[in-house]
């Protein structure tokens, strides 16, 4: 019973682990293609399996032979996969001189009791081992004497070589861009993605309610690098790196930053508590109809197609 | 056939380090149960400045190495060699002063690291005092065994003594190549060498302390003690023979593989992963001789709860020593290093390999020393449930985190952007995972703990055999070997020759490693636009290494395309010249800081102090200790001398007298920082080490921007 229990034990321990497991993998998370996703589950799988097969070895490998010996007397015979495997093992695996003729292996050697005994090298041993040898050397000729197999050097300008194939392949079905020129302010629905991302990411720097903090007040009509929506795209795609802004561009996607930027415009004149000082120029929008020469728009807009 | 002598076999100083072993080994596992929690509850726990992650974790490494397996080693070592050599050991004073010396060093360890003191490399992190008692308690160790093992009345040296032996003279080696540091003060030196060299040198040694002290070592403790505990003859001799050998020749040629895709030369990369490959079966040997020794046996591993802690202990040898040679071939190490995966190979070692062998060896070892049974079998037995549990739960979900990691940021968009351009994405995701393997240590450590308590009840019961009689035969004076003996025994029964022998096996590898490295001046092309560090750089880079940043934050950009794109151009190996010590890392808890002050990344002066005053305000999610004690800190500009003049020895060019206006530079600097903090309306004393530390997160990875 005991033994039940504890062998129940740890079956339910790893049942609940493996649950908990599948709880964590909730996020969308592919991995790499290829071979390494199963080289992985298998590495991890032997783990698991020679833990537990070891554990219940030890408890268990003599248990029926010990009670068929109490039983009859006489050692229970090998099944035929047993016997199959011990000539096997005679033969080819180990060599290793059965246990019953052990004593014509050992040696004269006795340290503190300890004997030794002469069996020889297992054969999968010995060759695994000189296996190993002639791939390393294999792998020496081929990376630095016939140099066949890329550098690391090499191995990079080939990835970045495809990925940029990618990229372009995958521009040319999506026709349409969105950049700095051709941005146009979201609508509610975006806005409010824009919150999302800003509430997330923004705050640190520019304050909860865009008072501003280490960043500019994004709230009053004053702009560093301009206050209209491609301003402000080009601003967060690109950043100011001199002044601490980062380039938001790799983090986020076009549309993401349209809502972003849309977002920050829509916390024009909010007047949160604690803002911060004004910082760079007022801004006017450009309009058609009116020449002011307040900093303009400096983004030629392209006539819409 | 000589008369029999008379001697005693000395069993308190097997015991006194049986102690040291339980008490530092539960110390250890506590401070890394400590760390392990931070990652969970990274603001509640890491107290600055003495308990923040970068300060403990070194502590928890040292610990567990030097001071739990140190002492393990030592134990089985007192024991098994006196009775090998039918000798009491040669010396009870240097045994005294080498039980002395090392838990004074461990003490040393244990106050100096959460004080910041340290070399910055890894598992070398002691500074130069410490080092050089290491030194000196070495050679006591080494000097005894020798006399004694010249005393001895067996003429042939036992396989478990060539391990000892091998262990003596390499652990000297690594330690003291690995240790050549210039001092600037008490507490404080730079390492010799600078950048990938100095990163070759610690590999190799880092590679070898794993080596030389965490498994030759306890190969030998599982030759004498696994045979004795089965009470079977060892498997094969030939096989012991060809297996320490080929692993003593072969391990030490292993390190690089610790810094593949890194600026290391590619041909020492390529020497470090075909010998990492190659020692797949010489490791192996071990395994498959300790367990086929268990061939008829195995009935008693049922019953007995040493055996059972030996054969775990066995098996986790050979998973690790098959992983490894596995995570040293490029396409796996691309996706492991780095992450998670490393934490969880070394533990499988560590605390499979390594704790089982010392548990099995502690619950066999103290009930003869004090000459009673052990107080309980169940207990024991439930220890050993614990803690193989303890490792599953430790090991698997490290394992699911680290591969996950690296696929999260390895991971592109269709129009090619990172899937997970925030690095704490990749990192919050990891939480449940550390989670679990925080309970997998706790569980470790409890057992130890049962341990403790059992161990404790039968050393109450029983009475130290403190001078244990034995009697033997003294050596004839002449000895000639018998016809047909094996060629090997001529080697066993001469100690120097073996000795030199090993000695010679071992320098190979490092040799035609380490020198061309320094030698040929094309392995590490110089960069014309690579300078040395200002002042106030120089400043912020030792409280960056006494911080020990470098345990989540690597240095070193691969080139490959998902880490270019996140961190920028991959790092070459002419821009660490003058890093003395270099500061790569080896795990990336927190994103790469190569080029953490370069224009991809690059954030502003007040970013960097809000971050590090208060990461999670900044980066919600974040696991970083708040470094908030560095705003008030002031900066030790006295040292400013000191230091310029010690770089300028290792050969970083500054000018000479430099060092009398560095301090005009280092200030000026400084009030350039404050004045970019103060446009963002955040006021600093003048000259306090977050300014420091500032400059030189700006300054990382800058050089080859200019021209």
């Amino acid at each position: 019973m005991r033994n039940l229990f504890q062998k129940h034990s740890i079956l339910t321990a790893l049942i609940i682990f493996l649950f908990s497991g599948s709880a964590y993998a909730q996020n969308n998370i592919s991995f790499p293609s290829g071979g390494m996703k199963y080289f992985f589950y298998s590495v991890l799988g032997f783990l698991i399996l020679a833990i537990i097969f070891t554990a219940y070895f030890i408890k268990q490998r003599n248990k029926y032979r010990q009670e068929a010996l109490l039983r009859t007397g006489k050692p229970m015979p090998l099944s035929g996969f047993r016997k199959l495997w011990s000539n096997f093992d005679k033969k080819f695996f180990t060599k290793a001189a059965s246990i019953e003729k052990e004593s014509d292996v050992l040696l004269d050697h006795d340290y503190d009791g300890i004997k030794e005994l002469d069996n020889t090298l297992p054969p999968w041993w010995k060759w695994g081992f000189y296996l190993t040898i002639i791939v390393a050397v294999i792998y020496l000729l081929r990376f630095h004497v016939f140099k066949t197999g890329p550098t690391p050097e090499q191995e990079y300008n080939n990835e970045m070589q495809i990925a940029a194939t990618k990229i372009e392949a995958n521009k040319s079905k999506n026709k349409i861009q969105l950049d700095e020129n051709n941005v146009t302010m979201a609508d509610a629905t975006g806005i409010a993605e824009g919150k999302k991302i800003y509430s997330g990411t923004c705050f640190p720097c520019h304050g909860a309610q865009g008072e501003g903090g280490i960043g500019p007040n994004l709230t009053d009509k004053y702009w560093l690098h301009g206050g209209s929506i491609h301003n402000i795209f080009k601003t967060i795609t690109d950043g100011v790196p001199d002044k601490g802004m980062q380039a938001w561009g790799k983090t986020f996607t076009p549309e993401e930053i349209r809502d972003l930027s849309s977002f920050v415009l829509s916390l024009q004149g909010t007047n949160p508590p604690n803002a911060k000082a004004p910082q760079g120029d007022l801004y006017v929008a450009a309009k058609a109809s009116d020449s002011v020469a307040v900093k303009k728009d400096t983004i030629k807009q392209k006539p819409a197609k | 056939m000589q008369a029999l002598e008379k001697f005693q076999y000395d069993n308190k100083i097997a015991r006194n380090f049986a102690y040291a072993t339980i008490i530092w080994g539960i110390v250890g596992m506590l401070v890394g149960l400590w760390v392990a929690l931070e990652l969970v509850f990274p603001k509640t726990l890491n107290v600055q400045p003495f308990f923040s992650f970068g300060r403990l974790r070194p502590l928890h490494t040292n610990a567990i190495i030097f001071a739990f397996v140190g002492n393990g080693i030592f134990t089985g070592y007192y024991y098994s060699i006196q009775r090998l050599l039918k000798a009491r050991m040669a010396s009870d004073l240097l045994s005294r002063i080498h039980f002395w010396g090392w838990q004074f060093i461990i003490l040393a360890a244990a106050l100096t690291l959460p004080m910041g003191m340290t070399s910055g490399k890894e598992y070398a992190e002691l500074e130069w005092p410490i080092d050089i008692a290491i030194t000196i308690i070495w050679v006591v160790f080494g000097w005894n065994m020798f006399a004694t093992i010249l005393k001895r009345r067996v003429r042939h040296l036992y396989v478990a003594i060539w391990f000892y032996i091998a262990t003596f003279i390499t652990v000297a080696v690594l330690h003291i190549v690995n240790s050549l540091e210039l001092p600037v003060s008490w507490f404080r030196s730079y390492s010799w060498y600078a950048g990938v060299q100095d990163a070759l040198v610690q590999w190799w040694y880092g590679h070898n302390a794993v080596a030389f002290f965490l498994t030759t070592p306890y190969l030998g403790l599982m030759y004498y003690f696994l045979p004795k505990a089965a009470n079977r003859p060892v498997y094969s001799y030939k096989l012991s023979i060809i297996h320490f050998w080929s692993l003593i020749f072969l391990y030490i040629w292993a390190g690089p593989h610790h810094l593949l895709y890194s600026a290391l030369p590619n041909w020492a990369q390529s020497l470090g992963i075909v010998f990492s490959f190659m020692l797949l079966f010489p490791s192996w040997g071990g395994m498959i001789n300790g367990l086929l020794t268990l061939r008829g046996a195995w009935d008693k591993v049922r019953e007995d709860v040493v055996l059972k802690f030996m054969v775990v202990a066995v098996t986790a040898y050979g998973m690790a020593t098959f992983e490894g040679p596995m995570l040293s071939l490029k396409t796996v190490n691309a996706i492991s290093h780095f992450t998670d995966w490393t934490i969880a190979h070394v533990h499988v070692g560590g605390l499979g390999w390594n704790g089982m062998l010392t548990f099995g060896m502690l619950y066999w070892l103290i009930p003869r020393l004090f000459k009673t049974p052990l107080y309980s079998k169940k207990l024991a037995n439930a220890h050993f449930w614990v803690a193989t549990l303890g490792i599953i739960f430790y090991a698997v979900p490290l394992y699911i985190a680290g591969f996950t990691q690296a696929a999260m940021w390895n991971q592109f968009t269709p129009d090619g952007r990172l899937a997970y351009p925030q690095f704490v994405e990749t990192v919050t995701y990891l939480k449940p995972f550390y989670a679990t393997r925080a309970f997998g240590g706790s569980l470790f450590l409890f057992g130890a703990l049962m341990m403790m308590y059992n161990l404790f009840m039968t050393v109450r019961k029983g009475k130290l055999v403190a001078n244990e009689d034995a009697e033997a035969p003294a050596l004839e004076k002449i000895y000639t070997g018998h016809t047909g003996e094996h060629w090997h025994r001529r080697i066993e029964r001469k100690p120097i020759p073996l000795l030199m022998l090993s000695l010679i096996v071992i320098l190979i590898g490092g040799i035609i490693e380490i020198v061309p490295t320094f030698l040929i001046k094309s392995n590490v092309p110089t960069i014309a636009s690579v300078k040395p560090y200002t002042p106030l750089e120089l400043q912020g880079r030792d409280i960056y290494r006494r911080e020990g940043c470098y345990t989540c934050h690597s240095q070193m950009i691969r080139p490959f395309r998902s880490e270019t794109e996140r961190y920028g151009e991959y790092s070459k190996a002419g821009e660490f010249v003058y890093d003395h010590p270099f500061q790569w890392g080896s795990k990336r808890t927190g994103p790469d800081l190569a080029r953490e002050g370069s224009l991809k990344i690059k954030k502003s002066d007040t970013w960097q102090f809000n971050h590090l005053d208060d990461p999670q305000a900044v980066t919600p999610g974040s696991l970083m200790p708040s470094y908030s004690f560095l705003l008030d800190a002031e900066l030790d500009t006295a040292s400013t001398v000191a230091k310029i003049r010690a770089m300028r020895k290792l050969g970083v060019p500054y000018a000479k007298g430099y060092e009398n206006t560095a301090n005009k530079d280092l200030t000026a600097q400084a009030d350039l920082i404050r004045a970019n903090l103060l446009k963002d309306s955040v006021r600093v004393k003048p000259n306090v080490e977050v300014l420091a530390l500032i400059a030189y997160l700006q300054r990382l990875g800058t050089d080859i921007e200019k021209k």
